[in-house]
């Protein structure tokens, strides 16, 4: 990644319409929702423009843009949760999904035993990959999908989670183990599948 | 744990992307790993998952239009 502050406003823009695919995947599998996702990338594209010139070369140009973006998200995230739009979290009560993977002993239920994916580097080169990973998030609950979003794409530790969506820690853990188990079996029927 | 507990096995394997597992649960799920080859399978899949978000800020994407015309 070339990093270079001494770029033209010529060289920015085609760089901000270089990364607006990217920006735009990240946000609609952040929000789920395509038209808010196009709305949120288009505020942090103006705000890139805007801002352009507190870019400090320090990070990647389209590093310091994804920064700019996720803090649109999370914004975005705490107005909607204080319009009260968020369904309540509800306890840790069993997940029957869940509990079909496993036996009565905890074992691995035959079905739902985890095969080989082959090469991962691979996979993230792979489109199909990323079709199959956005259909997996939206097939996920509201709920799970926020917190899984919040740690493995935003970058959130737990504990920040948890004073965003108002949850406790360990609760925080049965969730995202629900939400791991849960991608990792979709992404495997719906990849392998494909690719076998 | 139980030898034979994955479900278990799967949520220390989660936990530990999570937060630093005790040394207890490090060794317990150590143990399980050397004989568990679909946990193992699993702890891949999981890491990779953990990985996802670094795609988009840092790979250049193959698939971006290179043309910006």
């Amino acid at each position: 990644m070339t990093v270079d502050t001494s770029d033209t406003m010529e060289d920015r823009h085609a760089k901000l319409a270089a990364v607006r695919p990217r920006l735009l995947s990240f946000a609609r599998l952040h929000l789920r929702d395509h038209a808010a996702a196009e709305d949120a990338v288009q505020e942090a594209l103006i705000s890139a423009i805007e801002k352009n010139d507190s870019f400090s070369g320090r990070s990647g140009y389209e590093t310091w843009v994804f920064g700019i973006l996720k803090y649109k998200l999370l914004d975005q995230m705490r107005q909607q949760k204080r319009m009260g739009r968020w369904e309540p979290f509800s306890d840790e009560t069993n997940d029957e999904a869940i509990d079909r993977m496993f036996l009565q002993d905890g074992h691995w239920h035959e079905a739902s035993r985890p095969q080989a994916w082959g090469d991962p580097d691979q996979a993230f080169e792979n489109e199909h990959f990323w079709q199959v990973f956005d259909a997996c998030m939206l097939a996920l609950p509201d709920n799970v999908a926020r917190v899984f979003s919040l740690r493995e794409l935003m970058g959130l530790s737990t504990e920040e989670i948890c004073k965003e969506v108002g949850i406790k820690e360990t609760n925080a853990w049965v969730i995202l183990h629900r939400a791991r188990l849960k991608l990792r079996a979709c992404i495997e029927k719906g990849w392998l599948e494909e690719t076998a | 744990m139980s030898m034979k507990d994955c479900k278990t096995a799967t949520k220390l394997l989660s936990k530990q992307l999570d937060t630093p597992l005790t040394s207890r649960e490090r060794l317990t799920l150590r143990f399980h790993l050397l004989l568990c080859g679909a946990c193992r399978r699993c702890e891949k899949q999981f890491q990779l998952l953990h990985r996802a978000g670094e795609h988009f800020d840092q790979a250049p994407s193959k698939n971006d239009p290179s043309d910006t015309s």
